[in-house]
């Protein structure tokens, strides 16, 4: 019997042993609803791509082509001592307020210019005071005047970060499609498009700025399932989560657009298309294919990368320039009924034309909630009638009279979603034909309507004083 | 020990003799599936919660992982999460625990019970060949299984993930729990075949009970399990009903068919204006409260339904141990009836911060409180029982003693729950928790694993294991305490309830080698069930054969053979006297006085005279 | 065996009463001490009643122990024959009785001051301080709006046009009675501020008070005590107690933030806003 009992116990210890894994098989899903059209060889390539310059979940790549913060710390060498570096850090360096120098132990510091660039030097210690590293190895050996970026790895902290309060919702890749996804309404936001909603950059192709994806992380987005992490997630750890995310965009960009170029030359029906209108033999066909794309890997990919790779880092490091932010032109009109008078007259006017989709009663169910709309990038009519986002995923105008408002509630919030539109959804940006000061007549308007209803139905009912606010969101 | 059992032995011969229907030879499919022997569906009602036991178990080591653990790779469920490296979603926990709740107190704790203990010994306590109404008795059986089938459904569309409580507006509008959808409806229809089933058995067994006694068998002549089993057949006849309504109410607010046929979009617990999942704002003029006032009416009885038979089971084998009679047994069946009574006016307690009338808390304070009483007579009376009593350390004593110590610990921390204003502070944290599991699982379960040990050889005429018995105890208990008792201190630090990774709150950071050391202790713990299964099965082949009275007992079930057949007595019983005649002077002898036995001087009865002749 | 097992049933309340002795220096026990006086006297109740348990549980546990010791060594040959004794069960009965009814009658009065309308302070009922919305899974808070001289108006039961919002912060002022009207947009919820020894179930078409004094500056947590969906956990939230003039001058703050247009300065938006 006993000796039963020992095989049970030792098949129970490796069970558990077996099972509780450290999580390594967490990986990356890749896009397929754009790979799907794409030849499964091209999508290697594309993948093998991704790997090289991303790396996984686990253990990701720092790819300098790209705006993103890798390491807590970005300085200069300043001078080598043996196996001692000193250092100083950029002005622009990460919060380094309470920051552990310990951290920096075990860490490496990755070399960003010079001959080593992108080679990494393992640390053994850091020393607040005199700003010198300890090397534990001197197998790379950095030059003086190098750039380097070091400490606790930035986005590792973030993934962890990430991991453990969004995976679930956005997905391990930033689909917005992990195990809680399905049942949100509206969905989470996939990153892979490199589009938010919520900016203050130009619409409608300006990305997010830091300080975008901090307030949204911050106050969350109400009417969403997007919760404030704020108190939850410190300073520190907040800008982690934003550089993974922003790596996480990046990375699902790429591949979005390397295989949007693939897309035409390598269609994974192209063999059997070319079959079909010249009658040779797929497997021929197959192969001519495979050379091809060889051939391509080694003469033009590095150079595509490169510039899908350049034009991202562009527009990022735009949204960061001063500037990029929407400032109105003048300061908010006065809040007066007779500002929100001219507001109305906008709102239902043809010129901004606001009741098209938000309605008369500004409920969100104007007109166009009842037409069938075009998919503007397949260019096919969606199956059922209502507007559809850039995910193809049903949206609803805004239901104004409930004073929720998810880009948040502050004037010049309402004053940027009115000019620059809402990214990847119809709302589009007001016509550069309405001036400053009537785009506050209209803010000062939009703010009133859960208090003063727009009365329903025709113009007629233009007196808008006077009527309480019973369909608030007070009950 | 056992001079009557071998002295009965002789009847073994004649075994189907004298019993009544039961000659005739039985298809496999009639004795064993569909039976309506009151023995086989206790068994059937034994196997399906021990095996319903280990399945709730896992869960339990699911969410404790998770507490422990949190976001790291679980064993088991582990792989079923690959793509995120073995990281459970937070709807996943609470699935988990609103299962494992689900299954533990409508599968296993409820059923082995009343289902398994109630069934198997009524008939066999009181002298009565089978239940009053058989066929009904086998329906209580097989209506759980359609109630297993609506959890494993709920399983399958993602699992109910509203809690066992199910409280609304979470459970009752399908967009506000995320797997809500089909999940809960069917977790809802699961509750109610259970509610069938148990009502089927609550009416037989009063009825069995009430009419079909041995002669002699009074009232006052029933040994405590009986009284127990009566007392909680009536709560369960008078509590349930309320159970039921309510979750059809809910089922009628959640049923949305789609389509052309709608739903029935009733309003019982949903008010107006609520904005769940972005969906547009319900309307109604419903009241949550409503539910958990109907919920607990039931649910708080229930926690007696869930207690009371492992009390009297619990009375007897003490009794039976100690060579003694139970220490006040009057005070006994009243005290029971006390709690059963007071149980329906308690259920307020539940509900002292979720914003009813704050008169009600001051009410409902005072009746909680003085529900502690019987309780505590009880415990004072079987301390007496063990007083002076000759006991002999097996694993029944073992487990009884469990039972008692563990009875004391649950039974003072409500004490903390039932005062009010420390209530505030204790709601829905690890108090809770901890204060339950002391109840239904360190008591109830020890008096059951007490109770398998101790009628194990009337079931299958073979004793268990006695040193796998006492290791399965020292793991559970030792394994029981490590898990329960922390969790005291993580109430009293403020550790809510249900939350998937508590640590993100800064009080509980420094809780979590606590919770670790919990974890280790629960997996001890369900590690010593695989010595209970394992001493269950092989003792059924290689276990000890015995006669009819093992354990020198006094009840009518030991004057029948062991395994007892079709219509359990060879011999008509009759009842001559009270079931705790534990070395009675006048009854110089033996240390016990079994109550078939005829005083002196008065015949034996016909069929004795018969086996013995 | 006999010694062992009537020593197991001996060593473990002992062990779990010198395991709960030492759980305080390792923090395992009360988040502090509480922050208002009401929960002092919360934790004061608490502690009665730990005394009154640790004695029966000691009382019990012991005769437990020695009686399992004493009928597992007794050398008679029979067990001693009794059905019980009416003594004792009146004993028994009476004694428990009264103490269970002391404990009840004594509570009383702080669930009246804490929970009943008609005991709370007068100057907390008639000017709650916020008002928050718990929904899933976030605690929005409402302050009223501040009038010409920056002093914070009644708070209406619906929204009006210039109330000030913030979002899991929620910030109080010290050492007078504080009323905030608690609600649910959504699924039940339960404000649970564990420093101060509150909670309160927030329930969907209830508007519920609760009223606190802090005696204490500080950053407190709030969490979510009622299971309210998966993120149930993820409602973390703080209390912020501060004094008046800081606590005035974040309501200041929160007026320009709300009104904030990319030009103004805070005081320019105060003006404009009357």
């Amino acid at each position: 019997m006993s000796v039963r009992w020992q095989s049970l116990i030792v098949g129970l210890a490796c069970a558990l042993a077996g099972c509780g894994g450290d999580g390594s098989q967490m990986r990356f899903v890749e896009n397929s609803t754009l790979a799907k059209p794409v030849h499964r060889k091209a999508r290697a390539v594309v993948k093998t791509t991704l790997e090289e310059h991303f790396g996984a979940p686990l253990n990701s790549v720092a790819w300098l082509e790209l705006p993103v913060k890798y390491g807590r710390a970005e300085g200069k060498i300043t001078a080598i001592d043996d196996q001692t570096l000193s250092v100083e850090f950029n002005a622009e360096t990460m919060d380094l307020t309470g920051f552990d120098a310990a951290e920096f132990a075990g860490t490496e510091l990755l070399l960003t210019s010079g001959t080593n660039q992108e080679k990494a030097i393992p640390l053994a210690s850091f020393d607040g005071k005199t700003k010198t590293f300890e090397m534990s190895s001197l197998a790379v050996v950095p030059a003086v005047g190098d750039q380097f970026v070091a400490g606790g790895n930035v986005l590792k902290h973030g993934r962890k970060l990430y991991a453990r309060h969004c995976q679930h919702c956005h997905g391990v890749s930033g689909d917005g499609d992990g195990p809680t996804a399905k049942y949100l309404n509206p969905r989470p936001r996939d990153y892979r498009q490199g589009k938010f909603k919520f900016t203050s950059t130009a619409g409608p192709a300006g990305k997010a700025t830091r300080d975008d994806l901090r307030r949204i992380l911050g106050q969350g987005i109400p009417g969403t399932y997007m919760p404030a992490f704020v108190p939850m997630l410190k300073d520190g750890e907040l800008t982690a989560i934003i550089e993974y995310v922003r790596w996480l965009a990046m990375r699902g960009e790429v591949e979005w657009q390397l295989l949007g170029q693939f897309k035409d030359e390598y269609a994974s029906d192209r063999a059997k298309k070319e079959a079909k209108e010249s009658g040779g033999k797929e497997s021929e066909i197959e192969k001519q294919i495979d050379s091809q794309l060889k051939e391509f890997v080694k003469s033009g990919l590095s150079a595509l990368v490169q510039e899908v790779a350049g034009d991202l880092a562009d527009k990022w490091i735009a949204a960061e320039e001063e500037g990029a932010a929407i400032i109105p032109e003048l300061a908010r009109v006065a809040d007066s009924p007779e500002s929100r008078k001219r507001g109305k007259d906008l709102f239902y006017g043809k010129v901004a034309n606001c009741v098209n989709c938000h309605g008369l009663a500004a409920k969100g169910n104007g007109a166009q909630t009842e037409d069938v709309a075009k998919n503007l990038r397949t260019g096919e009519l969606y199956p059922t009638p209502g507007l559809f986002d850039d995910w193809d995923q049903p949206v609803k105008p805004r239901d104004l009279t409930r004073g929720i408002y998810r880009g948040g509630r502050r004037p010049i919030d309402i004053y940027r979603r009115i000019t620059q539109g809402i990214k990847g959804t119809p709302m589009p940006g007001a016509p550069k034909t309405i001036k400053s000061d009537e785009i506050w007549d209209l803010v000062n308007f939009v703010l009133s309507i859960p208090f003063e209803s727009p009365a329903p139905k025709t113009a007629s009912a233009h007196s808008i004083a006077g009527q309480s606010g019973e369909k608030g969101h007070a009950n | 020990m056992s001079a009557s059992g071998v002295a009965l032995e002789h009847g073994h011969d004649h075994e189907h003799a004298h019993g009544a229907p039961g000659h005739h030879e039985l298809s496999f499919i009639k004795k064993y599936v569909f039976s309506t022997d009151h023995k086989m569906i206790g068994m059937q009602f034994l196997f399906t919660t021990l095996l319903m036991m280990m399945v709730g178990g896992t869960l339990a080591l699911g969410v404790r992982w998770q507490v422990a653990f949190p976001w790291t790779s679980m064993p088991l469920f582990g792989p079923l999460f690959a793509e995120s490296g073995g990281q459970i979603s937070p709807e996943f926990y609470t699935m988990l625990f609103t299962m494992h709740a689900t299954v533990m107190i409508f599968l296993v704790i409820i059923p082995v019970l009343a289902g398994a203990f109630g069934n198997f010994l009524i008939p066999l306590m009181i002298g009565a060949d089978d239940m009053a109404f058989p066929v009904l008795n086998m329906l209580s059986y097989w209506f759980m299984i359609p109630a297993i089938g609506c959890f494993a459904l709920s399983f399958y569309f993602g699992g109910a993930a509203a809690g066992w409580t199910a409280y609304p507006l979470l459970a009752d509008l399908r967009a506000a729990a995320p797997s809500s959808g089909s999940a809960q409806t069917f977790w809802l229809m699961g509750v109610t075949f259970v509610g069938v089933s148990s009502m089927m058995g609550s009416v037989n067994y009063m009825t069995t009970i009430i009419n079909m006694r041995a002669p002699g068998m009074t009232l006052f002549r029933m040994p405590l399990t009986i009284w127990a089993m009566l007392i909680t057949a009536i709560l369960q006849a008078f509590a349930l009903p309320v159970l039921t309504a309510a979750g059809f109410m809910q089922l009628f607010d959640r049923l949305d068919f789609g389509g052309p046929l709608e739903g029935i979009h009733t309003v019982f617990f949903i008010p107006s204006g609520l904005v769940v999942n972005n969906a547009d704002p319900t309307v109604g003029g419903g009241q949550p409260l409503l539910w958990q006032h109907l919920f607990w009416f039931y649910s708080h009885p229930a926690v007696y339904i869930m207690l009371l038979p492992a009390m009297g089971m619990v009375s007897d084998m003490l009794a039976c141990m100690c060579r003694k009679p139970v220490f006040g047994y009057k005070p006994m069946v009243f005290s029971m009836s006390a709690i059963a009574g007071l149980g329906f006016i308690v259920w307020g307690h539940h509900m002292f911060i979720s914003g009813m009338n704050p008169a009600l808390g001051m009410t409902f304070m005072l009746s909680t409180i003085m529900i502690a009483l019987p309780s505590a007579v009880k415990v004072f009376n079987w301390i007496g029982t063990i007083w002076g009593g000759r006991l002999q350390f097996n694993t029944v004593t073992l487990n009884c003693a469990a039972f008692i110590s563990m009875f004391i610990v649950g039974g003072l921390s409500g004490i903390f729950m039932a005062a009010v204003p420390v209530d505030i502070y204790f709601h829905d944290t690890y108090m809770i928790v901890a204060h339950f599991h002391y109840i239904v699982f360190g008591t109830t379960l020890f008096g059951v694993f007490g109770a398998i040990q101790f009628w194990y050889p009337k079931m299958f005429g073979r004793k268990m294991d006695e040193t796998l018995g006492k290791w399965h105890f020292l793991l559970s208990f030792v394994g029981f305490n490590g898990a329960f008792f922390p969790m005291h201190m993580l109430g009293i630090a403020g550790f809510p309830r249900r939350y998937a990774d508590p640590y993100i709150h800064p009080y509980l950071e420094h809780l979590m080698p606590l919770n670790q050391f919990i974890t280790v202790s629960a997996i001890i713990m369900g590690f010593g069930q695989f010595f209970l299964l394992y001493n269950f099965g092989t003792s059924w082949f290689r276990g000890e054969k015995v006669g009819r009275n093992p354990w020198g007992a006094n009840g009518l079930e030991w004057f029948a053979p062991s395994p007892p057949g079709h219509g359990n007595f060879d011999i008509p019983p009759v009842c001559y006297r009270g079931p705790y005649e534990y070395s009675n002077p006048n009854h110089p002898d033996e240390d016990h006085w079994m109550q078939t036995d005829p005083p002196k001087g008065k015949k034996k009865p016909e069929g004795d005279a018969g086996a013995h002749s | 065996m006999r010694k062992f097992w009537c020593g197991f049933f001996i060593f473990w309340p002992i062990a779990a009463i010198i395991y709960s002795a030492v759980s305080p220096q390792f923090n395992w026990w009360f988040p502090g001490p509480s922050v208002t006086e009401l929960g002092q006297r919360i934790d004061n109740l608490f502690y009665l009643i730990l005394i009154i348990v640790t004695a029966v549980f000691i009382g019990t546990q012991v005769a437990l122990g020695y009686c399992l010791w004493r009928a597992s060594h007794n050398k008679e040959e029979r067990a001693w024959f009794t059905h019980g004794s009416h003594n004792l069960e009146v004993i028994w009965s009476v004694v428990p009785s009264v103490i269970l009814l002391f404990l009840a009658l004594y509570q009383m009065d702080v669930w009246a001051l804490y929970r009943v309308q008609s005991f709370f302070p007068k100057e907390a009922r008639e000017a709650p301080v916020a008002e928050v919305t718990a929904r899933q899974f976030e605690w929005r808070i409402r302050y009223p709006g501040l009038d010409e001289h920056g002093v914070p108006k009644k708070l209406h039961l619906k929204p009006q046009p210039d109330d000030l919002y913030t979002v899991n912060d929620l910030h109080v002022p010290i050492g007078r009675p504080v009323m905030i009207n608690l609600r649910s947009d959504d699924v039940q919820h339960s404000f649970f501020l564990p420093h101060l020894r509150i909670k309160q179930d927030a329930i969907p078409g209830q508007i519920i008070p609760i009223w606190f004094k802090p005696e204490r500056p500080g950053n407190f947590d709030l969490a979510c005590a009622e299971l309210c969906g998966w993120g149930h956990y993820k409602m973390r939230a703080q209390l912020i107690v501060e004094r008046e003039v800081e606590f005035q001058a974040y309501l200041q703050k929160l007026r320009a933030d709300q009104n904030y247009d990319g030009h103004a300065t805070p005081s320019a938006v105060a003006k404009k806003d009357e």
